[in-house]
C-alpha cells in the first residue's frame, strides 16, 4: 500500500518511534493465506447448512425453560437439604404437582366468577343440555293426555272411601250411650257387695272341716312321714293302756309339738 | 495478494443469487490479508488471529446482504473485525480471572513465545510498548501507524469523532515514546 508521507509528518517530533523498522515484523506459516480462503469458505459453507432446518422445539419454549429448570433447581436443592431437619410428607413431591393444578384450576373458577360465587366444573356446558332436556319434558307433558279424569274427581273420592269404610262402622255402632259411672248409687252398691263377700269368706273359714283343719296341723304333718306299721308296732309294745296320758290329740288342749318330737326320738333311739 | 476489485462490483455480484459465490471469492481476495493483521497486531497470536478472522469473514457473509452502504465496505468490515477483537480480548481476561493490566502481561508473554515474530530488538520493544496502551488507543496506533488509514476512516470503524482520534493517538505515541526511551 501506498503511503502517504504527508501523513507520517507526525514521526519526526518522535526519534525514538522513528528509529523503529516501519515493517511488519510478525509473519505468518507458508501457504497460510492460501488456507485461509478455503478455510473461511468452509465456514461460510458450515453457516449455510444451519438455519429453520433440523430439529424444531416447541412454540415459547425457550422462554418458559429457564423458569422449568430454576424451579426444578429450588425442588433438588429443598430435597438435598431435607438433611438439615426438614422433612416432608410421603409423596409429598409426587403429589405437588397435582395439587398445584387443581388449585390452579380452583383459582381459575373462582376468577371467572365475578361475584365471588362458585359453580361445579362444567357446570355452564352441561346447563344448556340440561336445560334442553327439561323443556323437552314440559313440552311433552303439556301435550293432551290420552287419559282423563272428570273434575274434582280426586277430591270426591277421598270423600267416597271414607263414606263406605270409617263412617259405615260408626253409624252401625249408633245408639244410645249412657254413662256407666253417672249415678253416685253405683259406688254404695259396690261397696256392699264387697263386704258381704268379705264376711261370707270369713264364716266359710270358720266352719271348715276339722278334718281338714287336723290335716293342717304339724302333727299330722309329721306323722305322716312314718309309716301305718310302725305307728301300731310302737302302741302295741311301749303303750301301756292302763296309763292315763293325754291324748295327742286333745281337742281342746293345745299339742305341745316340741315335747311329742323329742319323746317319739327317746324311744327311736332306746329301741335301737 | 490482494486483487484489485472495485467493492460496487463486489456488491452487486453479491446480490444476485448465481453470482453470490463468485463475489464472496472476489470479496475474500482482496480483504482477507488486511482484515486478518489487523486482527493480528490486536491478539498478536497467530492462531487466535486465525480463528477470529474466519469469524469475521463468516460474519460479513451473513450480514453483506443487509449492508446500506452508508459506509465503506472495507471500514465496515474492519468495524466487525474490530468488534471480534475487543470481545476476545475481554473474553480473555474473564475465562483467565485476570485484570485489564495483567492482560498486557498476557500478550507480552505471547509475543515473546511466539514463533511468528520475526522483529528485531527495537520492533519487539515497540510491540511491548503498545501492549501498556488502553485496547482501543492501540487499535487506534496501528490502524494509522501501520495501515496509514485517515482519521475519517479510522472514526467509521471505531465510531468515534475525529478529535477525539487525533488527541487520543498522539498520547499514544507520547506514550510509546516515553517506553521506548525508559527501557533498553
Amino acid at each position: 500500500m501506498k503511503r502517504d508521507m504527508e501523513s507520517r509528518k507526525w514521526l519526526d517530533e518522535f526519534m525514538s518511534l522513528k528509529q523503529v523498522n516501519e515493517n511488519n515484523p510478525f509473519t505468518v506459516p507458508p501457504g497460510y493465506f492460501d488456507e485461509l480462503e478455503q478455510n473461511i469458505i468452509s465456514a461460510v459453507n458450515l453457516e449455510k447448512l444451519k438455519g429453520d432446518k433440523g430439529f424444531t422445539v416447541p412454540e415459547n419454549y425457550f422462554d418458559k425453560l429457564s423458569d422449568n429448570i430454576q424451579s426444578r433447581i429450588n425442588i433438588e436443592a429443598y430435597v438435598n437439604n431435607e438433611g438439615d431437619g426438614h422433612a416432608v410428607p410421603g409423596n409429598y413431591f409426587d403429589e405437588l404437582s397435582s395439587n398445584i393444578q387443581s388449585r390452579i384450576n380452583i383459582e381459575a373458577i373462582v376468577n371467572n366468577d365475578a361475584d365471588g360465587h362458585a359453580v361445579p366444573e362444567n357446570y355452564f356446558a352441561d346447563m344448556e343440555q340440561q336445560i334442553s332436556a327439561r323443556i323437552m319434558v314440559e313440552e311433552t307433558l303439556n301435550e293432551k293426555e290420552s287419559f282423563t279424569v272428570p273434575a274434582d274427581y280426586f277430591e270426591k273420592l277421598n270423600k267416597s272411601i271414607l263414606n263406605k269404610t270409617v263412617n259405615q262402622d260408626m253409624v252401625k255402632r249408633k245408639g244410645v250411650v249412657r254413662r256407666m259411672f253417672a249415678s253416685s248409687g253405683f259406688k254404695y252398691a259396690a261397696a256392699a257387695c264387697l263386704a258381704v263377700v268379705v264376711g261370707t269368706g270369713l264364716l266359710v273359714q270358720n266352719s271348715t272341716d276339722p278334718v281338714t283343719a287336723h290335716n293342717k296341723t304339724f302333727l299330722h304333718q309329721q306323722l305322716s312321714t312314718v309309716s301305718t306299721g310302725d305307728i301300731q308296732s310302737y302302741l302295741q309294745e311301749d303303750v301301756d293302756p292302763t296309763e292315763t296320758q293325754h291324748t295327742v290329740i286333745d281337742e281342746n288342749a293345745p299339742v305341745n309339738d316340741a315335747g311329742l318330737s323329742n319323746a317319739l326320738q327317746n324311744d327311736l333311739d332306746n329301741n335301737n | 495478494m490482494s486483487v484489485q476489485v472495485d467493492d460496487a462490483e463486489i456488491l452487486s455480484k453479491f446480490q444476485d443469487e448465481k453470482t453470490r459465490n463468485e463475489a464472496f471469492n472476489l470479496l475474500l481476495k482482496k480483504y482477507q490479508q488486511k482484515i486478518y493483521w489487523h486482527i493480528r497486531r490486536m491478539v498478536i497470536d497467530h492462531d487466535d488471529a486465525d480463528d477470529i478472522s474466519q469469524d469475521v469473514f463468516v460474519k460479513v457473509w451473513k450480514n453483506l446482504p443487509g449492508f446500506r452502504n452508508d459506509a465503506q465496505l472495507y471500514t465496515w468490515m474492519y468495524r466487525i473485525a474490530t468488534n471480534e477483537c475487543i470481545t476476545f480480548l475481554n473474553n480473555k481476561k474473564k475465562k483467565n480471572n485476570i485484570s485489564l493490566d495483567d492482560v498486557d502481561y498476557s500478550l507480552a508473554d505471547t509475543l515473546a513465545d511466539s514463533s511468528y515474530f520475526d522483529g528485531d530488538k527495537a520492533q519487539r520493544k515497540l510491540q511491548e510498548a503498545l501492549l501498556t496502551l488502553p485496547d482501543k488507543q492501540r487499535l487506534v496506533f496501528n490502524m494509522k501507524y501501520y495501515e496509514d488509514m485517515k482519521y475519517e476512516e479510522i472514526s467509521e470503524v471505531v465510531g468515534t469523532s475525529v478529535g477525539a482520534l487525533k488527541a487520543s493517538f498522539h498520547l499514544a505515541v507520547k506514550k510509546i515514546e516515553a517506553f521506548l526511551l525508559s527501557k533498553d
